[in-house]
């Protein structure tokens, strides 16, 4: 972790704010690994029900769905300390090596999740087999189911994996 | 040379954990001394995470010590035994 240049304010409140974050207690209660991963599952729920409403154009569902994935997003934030988040210069070498491995993991995920996604429609859209067409709700759907995994994976394998945050 | 599995390869011991006990300190002050967050102190005394050598070097110095009396590849004695060892034992 490097010092903030006490001449610049934007730098320093930014390492306050930082240290506050890998420091944190309020969430300490959400930090034991049995709960954490609770956490991750309900994420992850929160995620399906979310795609599951964008793409059967549920829009009484959609909004309460998202509004859940979001508030999951934010409370796995806070429980990971923002160590898939958190600048560079902020975090010290264990976690930056950490956060790399996770995200080389989260990454290999997602591309495998949307490669098999994307197949699945090229596949149904072929009218010689299913004779189904991707409409406006299932790119939302799409849309949406990547968004945030690529938001959240991170920080949900981080959640799971770690025997200490 | 065939592959060593990653924990074997990579594993680095140290003292911290006993020096840090010998010096009354806590893993927050310890951690404040050297710049990483107080869970890596942890990490490092449970040998689940190695050092770069940057970092190996900073504890070093701030125990006033040479970098392989905190840090070895070989698992360290224990000091007990280092201690009491007796003339011509060559265990």
């Amino acid at each position: 972790m490097t010092k903030p240049d006490p001449r610049d304010p934007r730098e320093t409140a930014m390492a306050r704010d930082a240290a506050a974050m890998l420091n944190d207690t309020r969430f300490d209660g959400w930090r034991a690994a049995r709960r954490r991963r609770l956490l991750v599952v309900a994420a992850a729920l929160a995620i399906a029900l979310t795609v599951a409403a964008a793409w059967y154009g549920n829009n009484l569902l959609f909004l309460p769905a998202l509004a859940l994935a979001g508030g999951a997003w934010w409370l796995l934030r806070q429980v990971v300390r923002g160590m898939a988040d958190l600048p560079d210069e902020f975090v010290d070498e264990r976690i930056r090596s950490v956060r790399n491995e996770h995200y080389l993991y989260a990454y290999r995920a997602l591309s495998g999740l949307v490669a098999l996604a994307t197949l699945a429609m090229y596949l149904a859209a072929d009218a010689t087999r299913v004779g189904w067409q991707p409409g406006a709700d299932q790119l939302h759907a799409l849309f949406w189911g990547v968004l945030l995994l690529a938001g959240m994976l991170p920080s949900m394998l981080l959640a799971w994996s770690q025997r200490e945050v | 040379m065939g592959r060593l599995p990653k924990t074997t390869a990579e594993q680095v011991h140290n003292r911290l954990a006993v020096l840090r006990a010998e010096r009354q300190l806590s893993r927050q002050e310890l951690a404040d001394a050297i710049g990483v967050h107080y869970q890596t102190i942890g990490y490092l005394e449970r040998q689940e995470y190695s050092p770069t050598l940057a970092l190996a070097l900073r504890i070093a110095q701030f125990f006033e010590l040479p970098v392989e009396a905190v840090f070895s590849l070989q698992p360290f004695a224990p000091m007990s035994e280092s201690l009491y060892r007796q003339p011509g034992d060559t265990r």
